[in-house]
């Protein structure tokens, strides 16, 4: 039973901390010690009610010890990196204005998709991550329906799975990948210390996800799914997280790890033949893409409304090539300007996921992080004219439902950066403000005799 | 007699290291190890050693968790990082190298060895 002067000095001294969740955690970890200081002193003979007043007063001054809480716990923030989104926005707003092929409905095409990715991000990034890690199975449920929706709903176009909300379309295999990583990274977290058994669950779970991504098909979503589960499991595995260090478990996950490569290898060498030997048909977008840059100076446009009979440009709205058409619209050098930007962008997330403390979190920044850095290999590939299929260099699309799952995963990235400030991931449970609120107003009005339960969330 | 409320809290995060490095502890643990290993020296207003293992978790000094304690009771038990021990390294030859100093200042001899 926690008295109700344990209960005012919690609410003074954790009542400044910013996160609902940080704050509930601080109150319960200072709650317990003073419940120990309480029964140690009535153990040497103290009446209770003196133990109480004893407590409290050995924790200091409760307004004090709220200022040294409330600068320890504060939300962080970024805005290196949303302020380079808006960047890589207002990039694809210029080339989509110079576009021979512009057209309002292109624009309001892109300005819906650039509203909703920035609703997205701070949405998700106002979330408390650690949802993840407490129902992973519910995501990756959801996650393996998707493809049931689009094999029913969808459409084909362009080897994409499409399926029609009505105001847009989206392809279910980037949303699939984002909840994929998302919920494997929350598995492992839950299979500390289990063994070879949680080992062996979250390895099944990944090869179940690349399998239903193989399938969509998308080849390259699933390579970039498959270096981000990597990255995720590999560093657990060989540091003990499954509760073993033995040979024999790091040899499991190397080789289990590794052994899509079998399947990858000839898929993506049968991608680049059919591609790359095929400009009249799947390689359509490669060749474009290859005649654009031949034509490209270092400085100004070089992309022409053809004649008649002529190639065409690469469409001004297929959201992958952004890149292309940076080249093609302004010249290499503006080219090479926005992969510096996208490649800054990604530095600054590598040093800010090398900052993350809480174990969930740094593993789920590191997911993160480097399924951006594949993604940004597969652009510059695609775009560059190197390799036949790829999709959008990170953020420089003009919208789609690949940039919404990028705004989705950046927010999700920047809820872990916030809270890395606040308290450790067990203190993150969603506590509401309201709840709080209400809980604490409850206290007030009850006389303290018939509290049974004053816990400040 | 009293200390000097600098000393203590300038040495708080070294102690703390210290006792860490023994072996997991939770808060009131620590508090109740420093208390009886001082000799009631190092006495602090017990709220105050929490900021500091909060500062040192996201410093990845120290990191914790929650586990039952030997009453049954969950409590959150913090545990020294290779971070933490080379930053309590660091500290212990800081320390050293200043206490001393204020020794041959004051009666021109060594002190604090090892």
């Amino acid at each position: 039973m926690r008295d109700d002067r344990i209960g005012s000095f919690l609410e003074e001294a954790c009542g400044k901390i910013a996160s609902p969740g940080a704050r509930a955690a601080v109150a319960r970890e200072l709650a317990g010690h003073m419940e120990d200081r309480v029964e140690q002193l009535t153990a040497e003979g103290l009446d209770r009610e003196k133990a109480v007043e004893s407590a409290v007063a050995a924790m200091g001054d409760p307004r004090e010890l709220a200022e040294y809480l409330r600068r320890q716990h504060r939300p962080r923030l970024d805005l290196t990196m949303p302020l380079l989104t808006l960047m890589f926005f207002a990039l694809g707003a210029a080339v989509l204005w110079c576009s021979p092929e512009w057209t309002w409905s292109l624009a309001e095409r892109f300005s819906l998709y650039a509203v909703l990715g920035v609703i997205v991000l701070f949405l998700v990034r106002r979330l408390d991550y650690t949802v993840f890690m407490r129902h992973p199975y519910v995501l990756y449920a959801a996650a393996c329906l998707m493809p049931f929706c689009g094999w029913l709903r969808g459409t084909y176009i362009s080897g994409h799975i499409w399926i029609d909300l009505g105001f847009i379309a989206i392809n279910p295999a980037w949303p699939m990948t984002v909840l994929f990583l998302l919920s494997v990274a929350g598995v492992c977290a839950r299979m500390r210390g289990k063994g070879l058994l949680g080992l062996l669950t979250v390895g099944g779970m990944c090869a179940v996800a690349l399998c239903f991504i193989v399938m969509m098909p998308e080849v390259w979503a699933a390579v970039i799914l498959w270096g981000s589960f990597l990255a995720v499991l590999l560093p657990l595995a060989f540091r003990g997280h499954f509760g073993q260090k033995g040979l024999s478990i790091k040899l499991i996950a190397a080789v289990g790890g590794l052994s899509p490569l079998a399947g990858v290898v000839p898929l993506m060498v049968h991608a680049y033949r059919r591609g790359s030997g095929d400009p009249a048909g799947g390689g359509y977008l490669f060749a474009l893409v290859r005649s654009t840059l031949a034509e490209a100076r270092p400085w100004g446009a070089t992309m022409v409304w053809p004649e008649d009979g002529e190639m065409f440009p690469i469409p001004g709205g297929i959201s992958d090539n952004m890149l292309t058409m940076v080249i093609g619209t302004f010249g290499w050098v503006a080219g090479a300007a926005a992969v510096a930007a996208v490649l800054f962008f990604l530095i600054r997330m590598f040093q800010l996921s090398r900052r993350i403390r809480p174990p969930f979190g740094r593993v789920l920044a590191r997911g993160i992080f480097i399924m951006f850095a594949l993604r940004f290999v597969s652009g510059l590939l695609f775009n560059l004219g190197v390799f036949p299929y790829g999709y959008a260099t990170p953020f420089l699309a003009y919208g789609g439902t690949l940039t919404l799952c990028d705004m989705a995963l950046l927010g999700v990235f920047l809820s872990v950066w916030r809270a890395n400030g606040l308290m450790a991931e067990e203190g993150l449970a969603p506590t509401g403000k309201l709840l709080y609120k209400v809980s604490a107003w409850i206290r007030r009005m009850l006389p303290p005799e018939e509290e049974n339960d004053q816990s400040p969330s | 007699m009293k200390t000097e409320k600098s000393w203590v809290s300038g040495s708080t995060v070294m102690l703390v290291l210290g006792l860490l490095r023994e072996q997991d502890m939770y808060g009131y643990q620590i508090i109740g190890e420093l208390e009886k290993r001082s000799e009631q020296v190092f006495s602090m207003k017990e709220g105050t050693l929490y900021p500091v293992l909060h500062a040192l978790e996201q410093e990845g000094a120290v990191e914790s968790y929650l586990a039952d304690s030997t009453a049954g009771k969950k409590r959150k038990y913090y545990r020294i990082t290779p971070e933490g021990q080379r930053q309590l390294e660091g500290k212990r030859r800081e320390w050293q190298r200043f206490c001393s100093a204020v020794e041959q200042v004051l009666e021109g001899g060594m002190c604090c060895e090892g």
